[in-house]
């Protein structure tokens, strides 16, 4: 069962509330943890044993991680010292069966992997880390551990969570709130919309032109990457929200995971907007770890003396930069396109770190506000670029197909055949498609200003506040792309 | 603290950098603001940083910059 099919939200969800409900508080864990099991056995039948396979060996690794810690007389540096061999073998273990399920294609082995394994894995290692840091103690019931990994709405596509975020939210066992319910369900409506409006319509379009792009020329290509940015944000975002808002009705906050992404400054500001969980993820145990790493600190110690400054400042955030967008790129499967995409954005960054500091002398010296309208327009066109170009190159087949793509984008480009090309979608589902893009935008225009749009509702006369839902619902229902002559299209990042 | 606060004035020129609370909540400090940071306070104050600490919570501020440098002091 996946989250934007109708009998998640409207039969699924509403018997879990029900039955948890009806369930005493100090047992509604119990029950989320029962439900969680059932969800995942509905979507990944007897995978199950490798996801409790994960479960008891992050479980055990934090119990070592504190039976070291408590039974040894070393503080400080020398306790996390022999801490690590615990935390590596945990991490390994774990990261084996992630290798083993998504990485062993490349040798022609193709196995099923466990839905959600690369986001539960992150989860694990998270755990474990922090346990190893002393951010969180290592929790002793195994129940509420399995119930942070295994949490129903985001265990097939995310957010990745911490531990600390949601563990004591999951086991508290709240009691049910009409402003959590309504909120939550008003989230999920929405992202029902932007999966079912936008996202789905789009998906034959996109299909046609990666299938076969050596059939159309640049523009439609260009066209191509275009729909194909917008029907992954849609979707993606989409998702969240109704993964987000399931969360909300049990009063449980998951973190966001988008916040504008196309309202960024740059390259770097995108990926604090985009998918933010895994960038925060990366940055908290990627980035820092190797940026604070000894080797790294020695270079730069050792720059710093001889008085290359600029070597010193660059040296640590490049290399982390480099295996952060490594593991970016590899993280989202086995091929060359999602190396590239990670590459893609480690070189983008890169430049950005480094011409910042130019830049902003120089509009300091000119007296340019760097905020200013112009500047801010020709910095959302560049984003533009960027985020189209790299979104082909990930959904493209084969590195050879994304840079023929790229290459007929350059040099065989004619706006005018653009009116002319078959996208395989009518005109009725480009103008709903067109009108529920206008809605997407002006929504996040709203939210960017930090207004938020369910609260202002709640404040309108009841007529008026119901006849704004009643008419998303009617549409999604009138509108949204399923029944004859639609394929109910799986959840996009589910796959990775 | 003057010290801290003169690397803090150096790295965010035009920062009220003595008041601000959300040095990091409001993105004032990014990831790698954090690490010149880091580097700078390592060398000043000798004390070792660890990617444990790299929270929002010794971040925020320069107050819970000067918490968090006292107490590595203290555990050295």
């Amino acid at each position: 069962m996946e989250y934007h099919l109708l009998t998640y939200s409207l039969l699924f969800l509403p018997a879990v509330l029900f039955l948890y409900n009806l369930t005493p508080v100090k047992f509604r864990w119990v029950l989320l943890l029962i439900v969680n099991f059932v969800f995942y056995w509905m979507i990944s039948g007897k995978l199950i044993i490798y996801f409790l396979l994960a479960s008891v060996i992050t479980y055990l690794t934090g119990l070592a991680l504190e039976h070291v810690a408590a039974n040894s007389s070393l503080k400080g540096k020398a306790l996390t010292k022999k801490k690590r061999p615990v935390l590596a073998i945990g991490i390994l273990l774990n990261l084996s069966m992630l290798i083993i399920f998504k990485y062993l294609k490349l040798v022609g082995i193709n196995l099923i992997a466990p839905v959600g394994i690369s986001y539960y894995t992150l989860q694990t290692i998270s755990y474990m880390t922090d346990v190893h840091r002393k951010t969180i103690p290592a929790d002793h019931n195994p129940g509420r551990l399995i119930l942070y990994l295994s949490f129903f709405p985001q265990v097939i596509e995310g957010p990745i969570s911490r531990y600390s975020e949601v563990a004591n939210d999951l086991y508290a066992g709240k009691n049910l709130e009409y402003k959590n319910i309504t909120f939550g369900y008003q989230r999920i409506l929405w992202g029902l919309f932007k999966k079912m409006i936008i996202a789905d319509h789009l998906a034959p379009a996109v299909y046609k032109i990666f299938l076969h792009p050596e059939q159309y020329d640049g523009s439609s290509i260009a066209m191509g990457a275009i729909l194909f940015t917008t029907q992954l944000y849609a979707e993606f975002s989409g998702c969240m929200d109704i993964i987000i808002g399931s969360g909300e009705t049990l009063g449980i906050t998951l973190p966001e995971n988008f916040r504008q992404p196309f309202f960024a400054k740059n390259a770097s500001d995108f990926w604090r907007r985009w998918h933010i969980t895994l960038g925060t993820w990366l940055k908290d145990y990627i980035f820092y770890p190797i940026s604070l790493a000894k080797p790294i600190k020695d270079v730069t110690k050792s720059a710093k003396k001889k008085g290359h400054l600029g070597f010193s400042k660059m040296f640590g955030p490049t290399v982390s930069l480099f295996f952060v967008w490594l593991t970016n790129g590899i993280w989202h499967g086995a091929g060359w396109t999602y190396l590239f995409y990670g590459m893609y954005y480690f070189v983008l960054i890169f430049f950005e770190m480094l011409t910042e500091p130019s830049f902003e002398k120089f509009y300091v010296k000119h007296n340019i506000n760097s905020d200013g309208k112009i500047l801010t327009v020709l910095r959302a066109i560049k984003l533009f670029f960027i985020v189209n170009i790299g979104e082909m190159f990930f959904r493209a087949t084969s590195m050879k197909q994304g840079f023929s793509m790229f290459k007929q984008i350059l040099f065989d480009f004619h706006i005018s055949s653009l009116p002319e090309t078959n996208f395989g979608i009518d005109n009725y589902d480009i103008l709903l498609c067109m009108g529920g893009v206008m809605l997407l935008f002006i929504v996040d225009v709203i939210h960017e200003k930090g207004i938020s749009i369910r609260e202002k509702i709640a404040g309108y006369r009841l007529p008026l506040r119901w006849a704004i839902w009643y008419a998303m619902i009617f549409g999604i229902i009138i509108m949204g792309a399923y029944g004859a002559g639609y394929t109910v299209m799986d959840m996009i990042y589910a796959a990775y | 603290m003057d010290e801290l606060l003169e690397i803090l004035e150096d790295l965010l020129p035009g920062e009220d950098v003595e008041n601000c609370t959300t040095l990091i909540d409001d993105h004032i400090l990014d990831s790698f603001g954090i690490l010149s940071l880091v580097s700078e306070i390592e060398d000043n104050f000798e004390v070792e940083i660890s990617p444990a600490e790299l929270i929002p919570e010794n971040f925020n501020s320069a107050a819970a910059l000067w918490d968090l440098i006292c107490r590595l002091k203290e555990e050295e």
